[in-house]
């Protein structure tokens, strides 16, 4: 990339910057103008990339090629297209079906066999005594009850069935209750680690803008 | 031609008639003789009209000789004559004082029935007691042509005051009972339904004097027994119908209390038993006493094309059905079903809350927030910026290294160099500085040890950005081409579904480059026909769920690839399960774990030089919380305060 087009566009970005941190004192035109702009590049850029990449690359080419199998997705996707009329709706239906079908399949079934057993697995393997891992094996056991108490816990606190009771508020059992307060106390970390990423992942955002921004006026002031 | 006055009615038809137009009784022919009944009749006539109590007007006119004419009647009577007269002798011979309505005999069965009706009949008591007509007051009757005259001089006054009258008298019902002022105000004549009985059914069309006197009587028995004279027992209505029975009581109880009273013998009829269908059709105004039927008025609209128009249908105005469409407002409307479970909800999460809110309360925007997060902006600026332009502040380097991180530099350091590795990526545009300080160690890692890379994003941003990344990392690399190692395979579509076709077969998801070239063909990819063909798989993604699906997917395949994943900050604590399960076997994540990555390697990077800055703010944000929470926890936030001033 020649060096000029590099400054033209490290100063572009400046600008940019500036204008999105403007949002800082309220909304105001400039944000909503560089929030237009970068809708309409993306959008721009999408439909660049889904022609060349998926429509030319895994429709056009293939079928130019003389791959019949490529027809297949051709009217599903010709049938897909009807979808925008209220008139011929009912013949994308059949697209329709075999993506909400094999979409629900695939996630279906790596949710079971990838975050459920694997999960569970990895549970099992920290009361394993026989797996070999550095560290004391009773300190392992007691991280794996740990471990263990905590995942019942906080299946415990999404128990929200209660049996009714007269002239009683329904509510949990005593154990069910003592369960899930300790299931909360779980929760709350969660929450907590996960907005501390959150917060990590914005504050790091903004020092790299920042640092763009003191980087290009020092650049540019030489 | 001269016209023929009814001996009946005493209204004039004309000469050619053979009956009288309104009574339908058989006229006198002109110049026709009279019966030895009709002349005993009308002698009788002529002897009560002789007499001092009669009210005979003295002067007749002079037509009356000329339409009846005494010679005639003494040569033929007719049937009904001679019945009247004999019934007439009956009359006389008994002592009863009630008059009969010999007239009565001729009337058909239907409108004795019709008569029936208790209103007429008592105040037909009442002006048979009150206004006697001289006809039936007259005695018996001998047969003379005096006498017969006589009673045509009656008749005929009597017509000449019905001829005064413009207009006819109204239909009745009973057209052979003389009109007297009660039955001109009397109501309405109520249709009898007794006709329904079987009795009255099977009654012969023809019937003696005896016979009369017998339905009178059974008629006012059925008038004492039903209370006002109500032709079908009370009991045997229904609810609703019997209610408004006692309504006609009420209206007919003056009336008929002044009428005569009668002796009630044995039944002699058996009641009518209406069926349930049969009296829930009876009309209510033949109920109600009195009350008469209501006409059912046509309607008549007042605009449309058929205004005007009676009979018509009623027309909707256009404007009407135009209905507005229904908005919605900003506020959550629920239902008190809604509104139960989301108390019992809340009363389940707050079990110490014995009072819970029974709406939803409206997010409240006042000035302070505006005041608040102006300061808080302000802070976390100075917090970024000041060790930016300071050299002061130094960064606290950590001495211990997360495992997954130590695992990760060992896997990429174990990587031949002969396997190309698959970098997935998938993140936006406004956390692309972080994971390019996070992904930069890892690139740069891989660049120094010469492995090929392969590159594909999930998302079209993400390939992108994960290209000037790439070129980023090879710019500082010495013998690294771009050309020679990086293959760019584009944009995976399908989401989830990409990625199961991408586990499963990645020459068949992921078929031509971006330069639509067959990744058969390409040099870096020779040899790879799965995907554990790949040194290892990194996936570079700020979002937990699209780690997740991969990793979900990868663990479905039956040969295990090394999975590695640059995070950001904010996904790994949702992947960090799958590392401790075994299902990651490295990652790192955020600007303290490329700091981290760098510092195992010995090689500063972007993320090392930055890590005093990192570590400012978010300490500078970790007390701004503190605080903020303390201050708001003692002196309330202003949200609060404003909802407290609400209530």
């Amino acid at each position: 990339m020649p060096v000029g087009s590099e400054v033209i566009w490290t100063i572009v970005s400046f600008f940019i910057t500036l204008l999105v941190f403007s949002y800082l004192l309220g909304d105001n035109p400039f944000f909503r103008f560089v929030s237009a702009l970068f809708i309409g590049v993306t959008a721009g850029y999408f439909a660049v990339v889904i022609v060349y990449q998926v429509l030319i690359a895994r429709l056009v080419v293939p079928v130019m090629q003389g791959s019949t199998m490529s027809l297949v997705p051709l009217l599903l996707s010709g049938l897909l297209l009807t979808k925008l009329s209220p008139r011929l709706t009912r013949l994308g239906g059949p697209s329709m079906a075999l993506l909400v079908g094999v979409g629900a399949a695939v996630a279906v079934g790596g949710a079971v066999l990838g975050t459920l057993f694997g999960q569970v697995s990895g549970a099992i393997a920290f009361i394993d005594i026989t797996n070999a891992s550095p560290g004391s094996p009773f300190m392992r056991i007691a991280e794996g009850v740990f471990f263990l108490g905590g995942t019942l816990a906080t299946l415990a606190y999404f128990n929200f069935s209660a049996r009714e009771k007269r002239k009683h508020i329904p509510g949990r059992s005593n154990l069910s209750a003592v369960f899930a307060a300790i299931g909360q106390i779980f929760i709350a970390i969660t929450m907590g680690a996960v907005f501390a990423g959150v917060l990590t992942a914005a504050i790091t955002a903004l020092i790299e803008r920042l640092d763009f921004l003191i980087n290009t006026i020092t650049g540019l002031l030489g | 031609m001269a016209d023929i006055r009814c001996l009946i009615c005493n209204r004039m038809n004309d000469a050619s008639a053979e009956r009288c137009w309104y009574c339908n009784t058989l006229l006198p022919r002109q110049g026709g003789s009279l019966t030895p009944q009709e002349r005993e009749k009308l002698a009788g006539l002529r002897n009560q009209a002789d007499s001092p109590e009669s009210e005979v007007p003295p002067n007749p006119p002079e037509d009356v000789s000329q339409i009846a004419q005494p010679e005639s009647t003494s040569e033929e009577i007719p049937d009904w004559l001679v019945r009247v007269r004999q019934l007439k002798q009956q009359d006389t011979q008994s002592e009863k004082t009630e008059p009969h309505d010999w007239v009565s005999e001729e009337e058909p069965e239907w409108l004795r029935d019709l008569a029936a009706g208790p209103v007429i009949r008592a105040s037909s008591a009442i002006s048979a007691d009150e206004d006697e007509s001289p006809l039936v007051n007259a005695g018996p009757v001998e047969g003379s042509e005096a006498q017969f005259n006589e009673l045509n001089k009656i008749s005929f006054e009597q017509g000449e005051e019905d001829q005064k009258n413009a207009e006819p008298p109204p239909f009745k019902g009973d057209i052979f009972s003389e009109t007297t002022p009660a039955e001109e105000f009397a109501p309405d004549i109520t249709p009898d339904w007794s006709f329904l009985s079987t009795g009255h059914e099977e009654r012969e069309p023809e019937i003696d004097a005896g016979e009369v006197e017998e339905r009178e009587e059974v008629a006012h028995i059925e008038e004492s027994e039903t209370g006002a004279g109500f032709p079908i027992p009370i009991e045997d209505l229904p609810e609703w119908l019997a209610v408004d029975q006692t309504i006609g009581d009420e209206v007919e109880k003056p009336v008929s209390e002044e009428g005569p009273s009668k002796p009630a013998p044995e039944n002699k009829l058996e009641k009518a038993h209406l069926p349930a269908w049969l009296a829930s059709l009876r009309p209510i105004h033949s109920v109600i006493q009195g009350a008469p039927a209501p006409e059912p008025q046509p309607e008549t609209t007042d605009h449309g094309i058929l205004a005007g128009i009676q009979g018509t249908l009623p027309t909707v105005e256009p404007a009407s059905q135009v209905k507005e469409p229904r908005t919605f407002g900003p506020e959550l409307r629920l239902s008190p079903a809604q509104r139960r479970n989301a108390d019992l909800f809340r009363l389940l999460l707050e079990p110490g809350d014995e009072n819970p809110s029974t709406g939803v309360e409206r997010p409240v925007g006042t000035k302070d927030n505006k005041v608040v997060r102006l300061v808080v902006t302000l802070l976390v600026l100075l917090s970024v910026l000041l060790p930016l332009f300071s050299s002061a502040f130094r960064a606290v380097t950590p001495q211990l290294y997360p495992t997954e991180l130590v695992d990760m530099l060992g896997m990429v350091q174990s990587l031949p160099g002969d396997k190309p590795v698959l970098i997935i990526a998938h993140f936006e545009a406004g956390l692309a500085g972080e994971l390019d300080w996070t992904a930069q160690p890892v690139l740069r890692h891989l660049i120094s040890r010469g492995v090929p890379m392969a590159l594909t994003s999930t998302n079209v941003v993400g390939f992108a950005l994960l290209q000037e990344m790439v070129r980023d990392a090879v710019r500082d690399g010495e013998q690294y081409s771009i050309d020679d190692k990086v293959v760019e395979l584009g944009y995976l579509p399908g989401g989830t579904i990409g990625l199961g076709a991408l586990v499963q077969d990645p020459l068949v998801a992921l078929p031509f480059t971006t330069d639509i070239q067959p990744v058969g063909e390409v040099k870096v990819l020779q040899g790879i026909n799965a995907l554990t063909d790949f040194g290892a798989m990194i996936l570079v993604t700020d979002n937990p769920d699209v780690a997740r699906s991969l990793i979900e997917q990868v663990g479905q395949s039956s040969t295990p690839i090394n999975t590695l994943a640059v995070l950001s900050a904010q996904a790994a604590p949702l992947v960090q399960p799958y590392y401790a399960s075994g299902q990651v076997d490295g990652m790192v994540s955020g600007v303290g774990g490329a700091m981290a990555y760098e510092l195992l390697r010995a090689v500063p990077g972007g993320a090392s030089t930055r890590f005093h800055i990192y570590q400012f703010a978010l300490l500078s944000a970790a007390v701004i919380i503190l605080v903020g929470g303390i201050v708001f926890w003692m002196v309330g936030s202003p949200t609060t305060r404003a909802k407290e001033g609400k209530r």
